[in-house]
C-alpha cells in the first residue's frame, strides 16, 4: 500500500473496524482499553502501511497489530496463564466466572482462537492466518477453548 | 441463563463500537501530522541524503569523487563485536541517516541506525583536523518531553579513533523504543588514549565520588533520531512456559523474545527455592545454528523486589528461518536465600561466610574508612596466566548493624597487588567503608555458588510466533 493511499487505508480500516474493536475489547475487557489500543494501533499501522508489501493481507496485517497492541497492554497489566498451567478442575473454574472474565482468564493461545472466531467473527482459515498456526492447530484450541467455557456454539466450518 | 445465553447477550453488548472508535483513523492521522510538523527538518535533510546517494550511483565524477564514503562494508567492521548485529547488516537490516553537526573544530556525523522493539544502535563518527583524541558521554532524552530516557546505554568501543565509525547501544529494558529520541554527544578532548596522566598517590587511590565535577566539554551535539516504524515493530515472543530443574532448583522459562539485535530468555522463581538464580549459562540452537549468550553489553537483567535475575540475553535467531528453538542450559550462578546479607566483623578480619571460591583476604581501618580486600578463584580458568577472568564478588550496598544502607563507589581489582600473594587462577578485590565507623558490616554478596551441568538440560519449542 503507497504511503499516500490514506483513503484506502482508512476504508479497509473502516471494513474491519467492528471485528477490531470486538477483538480489543474481548483482550481486555472494556470499551476503554479497547478504544485505546485500537487508536493506538491504527496509528503504528498508518506509519507503517508503506512497508505492507502484500495490501490483500491488509486484514490480517492490521488484526495482527491490534493483538499485539492488546498483549503489549496484558503484560503491562500482569503475567498471563500458561497452557500448561491449567487445572484439572480448570473447567469448573472457568464455568464459575462470567463469560467475558472466563474468556479473558484462558490460556493466551486458547483465547487467542475464541476471541478471533467466535467474538471477531473471523473464519478459521483466517483465524489460522492471522495467528500464523495451521488451521488444524486452530480447530484444536478452539475445541479445547469450547470445552473449558462449556460453551456449545455451532460450528458451520467443521 | 446458560453459557450459550450469556455468549448471545456478550456478543449484543459488544456489536455496537464505542462512539470512540468512529474517529480512529482520523485521530491517528491527526497524531500523523502533528509529529511531521515536528521532524520536517530532519526528514529534509534525509531527502538530502537521498538525493546525495542518488547522484554518487549515477554521475561518475561525483562517485569518483566520494570514493571514500563509508559503506556498508565499515559498518560490518564496526559490528564485529556482535553476532546478532553482524547478521543484522549481512541481512541489509539497517535504516540509514545522515545527520551531521560542527561544534568549533570538531565534527561529529550520526551514519546508521540498527533499531528493533527494544534496542538501537547508533554508529556516528567524530572528525577533527587539530585534536589527536575525543572521548564521548553520550545522553538520551526523549525527544517530547525533553526527560531522560528510562533506558540503559553504552559505547561498544572506548578507543575508537578520530575519523573511525564507533557505536553507541541503548536498551530499553522494559519499555519500546520509541518513535523518536534526542541523542545528545558530549565530546572531550583526551590528548592521547597512551596518554602520561599521573597515576593517583596511594592516599588518594580511592575516589568516593563526592568531590566529582562535570567534565569540561570541548564540543557538544544534539541529534534528533526518527526511527523508521518498520524497524521498531520488529520482533516475536515465544511462549515457553516450561519448569526445569537445575541443581535441585525449579526454573520456570517463561517465554523467548527474539529481536533482530538480541535475544531474551526470560525466567520465574518456582516456590519452595531456596536460591535465587544469578546466572544462566545457556545457548540456543536452531536451524543448525548455534547461539550463544551475549558477552559484551547486558547480559542479564533483573526485577525490582528481587535478587534474582529474570531476562538473560543471548544472541538472536531473528534471521534464520527455525522452525524449532532448542534451549541448552550448562551452568547456574546462585545466591542462597539466606546470604543475600553476609556478617563481617571488621576488625577481627572474619566473616560468617563467603561466596564460592572467595576469601576475606584484608580488612583495616584508614582513617575514617574501612579498606577491604577479598579474592576469588576466576571462573573457568583454562590454566593460561596471561588471561585475566575477574567476576563481581559483592554488590554495591552494605549495611550497619541498624539496617542502614550505604554504597561502595570506587572498586579496584588485580591479579596481585604489591600486598597480596600472587596465585595462579585468582584475582583481587578491594574496596573502601566510607565514613564507616563501626567494626562490624553486613556485605551483600553477588552470587553464593555455581553449578555446572553434568549432562546440559535440554528443552526444545516450536519457534512460531504467538
Amino acid at each position: 500500500m503507497r504511503a499516500t493511499d490514506t483513503g484506502e487505508f482508512a476504508a479497509r480500516v473502516e471494513g474491519i473496524r467492528d471485528k477490531l474493536y470486538k477483538t480489543a475489547y474481548m483482550y481486555l475487557g472494556g470499551e476503554a482499553a479497547a478504544l485505546d489500543a485500537l487508536d493506538e494501533a491504527v496509528y503504528r499501522a498508518l506509519r507503517a502501511c508503506r512497508k505492507l508489501r502484500q495490501p490483500e493481507f491488509f486484514d490480517t496485517w492490521m488484526t495482527r497489530i491490534v493483538i499485539n497492541e492488546c498483549l503489549r497492554e496484558l503484560k503491562r497489566r500482569k503475567r498471563e496463564l500458561s497452557l500448561d498451567e491449567i487445572p484439572e478442575e480448570a473447567a469448573e473454574r472457568f464455568d464459575a466466572l462470567p463469560l467475558r472474565e472466563a474468556v479473558r482468564s484462558l490460556p493466551g493461545q486458547l483465547r487467542d482462537v475464541v476471541v478471533l472466531r467466535y467474538f471477531a467473527g473471523y473464519t478459521l482459515r483466517e483465524t489460522a492466518e492471522i495467528l500464523d498456526i495451521p488451521p488444524g492447530t486452530a480447530a484444536t484450541r478452539q475445541r479445547r477453548a469450547l470445552e473449558l467455557l462449556r460453551l456449545t456454539l455451532e460450528d458451520k466450518e467443521a | 441463563m446458560n453459557r450459550n445465553d450469556e455468549y448471545m447477550r456478550l456478543l449484543d453488548e459488544i456489536s455496537v463500537p464505542g462512539e470512540g472508535a468512529d474517529g480512529c483513523v482520523e485521530r491517528a492521522r491527526a497524531r500523523l501530522r502533528r509529529r511531521r510538523l515536528v521532524t520536517r527538518p530532519a526528514v529534509t535533510m534525509l531527502a538530502l541524503f537521498v538525493c546525495f546517494v542518488g547522484l554518487v550511483n549515477f554521475s561518475e565524477p561525483v562517485a569518483e569523487a566520494c570514493a571514500g564514503i563509508p559503506g556498508l562494508r565499515e559498518l560490518a567492521k564496526a559490528v564485529t563485536f556482535s553476532r546478532s548485529l553482524t547478521d543484522a547488516v549481512d541481512n541489509e537490516y539497517v535504516q540509514p541517516i545522515e545527520l551531521t553537526q560542527t561544534d568549533g573544530d570538531i565534527t561529529a556525523t550520526v551514519e546508521y541506525l540498527i533499531v528493533d522493539q527494544k534496542q538501537v544502535t547508533v554508529f556516528f563518527r567524530l572528525e577533527s583536523d587539530s585534536r589527536e583524541c575525543l572521548a564521548v558521554d553520550p545522553q538520551f532524552r526523549n525527544a517530547e518531553s525533553g526527560h531522560l530516557e528510562s533506558c540503559a546505554y553504552h559505547l561498544n568501543d572506548y578507543d575508537v579513533p578520530i575519523g573511525e565509525l564507533q557505536s553507541v547501544t541503548i536498551d530499553f529494558v522494559n519499555g519500546d523504543v520509541p518513535d523518536s529520541m534526542r541523542m545528545y554527544l558530549n565530546v572531550r578532548d583526551v590528548g592521547s588514549w597512551f596518554g602520561t596522566a599521573p597515576a593517583p598517590a596511594a592516599s588518594d587511590r580511592w575516589d568516593d565520588g563526592r568531590d566529582y565535577d562535570e567534565p569540561v566539554y570541548d564540543a557538544r551535539f544534539d541529534f534528533l533520531l526518527e526511527f523508521d516504524p518498520y524497524f521498531t515493530q520488529q520482533g516475536k515472543n515465544i511462549e515457553v512456559n516450561q519448569t526445569v530443574t537445575l541443581d535441585g532448583q525449579e526454573i520456570i522459562i517463561r517465554d523467548i523474545e527474539v529481536y533482530p539485535s538480541h535475544l531474551r530468555l526470560n525466567v520465574e522463581d518456582a516456590e519452595g527455592n531456596t536460591a535465587w538464580l544469578k546466572g544462566l549459562e545457556f545457548r540456543i540452537e536452531a536451524d543448525g545454528e548455534v547461539f550463544d549468550t551475549v558477552k559484551n553489553g547486558i547480559t542479564a537483567t533483573g526485577m525490582s523486589g528481587t535478587p534474582m535475575m529474570t531476562s538473560y540475553r543471548a544472541d538472536s535467531t531473528f534471521f534464520y528461518d527455525a522452525e524449532e528453538l532448542k534451549i541448552v542450559i550448562t551452568a547456574a550462578t546462585w545466591l542462597d536465600k539466606d546470604m543475600e546479607k553476609i556478617h563481617v566483623d571488621l576488625a577481627g578480619c572474619t566473616a560468617e561466610a563467603m561466596p564460592e571460591g572467595a576469601e576475606l583476604v584484608k580488612a583495616e581501618r584508614e582513617g575514617n574508612r574501612w579498606v577491604v580486600a577479598v579474592g576469588a578463584a576466576m571462573r573457568n580458568w583454562d590454566g593460561d596466566e596471561t588471561v585475566h577472568n575477574f567476576h563481581q564478588i559483592f554488590l554495591g550496598s552494605y549495611f550497619d548493624a541498624e539496617g542502614n544502607e550505604y554504597y561502595i563507589n570506587s572498586w579496584s581489582s588485580n591479579i596481585s597487588g604489591s600486598e597480596y600473594e600472587e596465585r595462579p587462577g585468582f584475582f583481587y578485590e578491594e574496596f573502601p567503608l566510607y565514613d564507616y565507623p563501626y567494626d562490624e558490616v553486613w556485605l551483600s554478596p553477588a552470587y553464593s555458588s555455581y553449578w555446572t551441568a553434568t549432562e546440559p538440560v535440554e528443552l526444545t519449542i516450536s519457534a512460531s510466533k504467538t
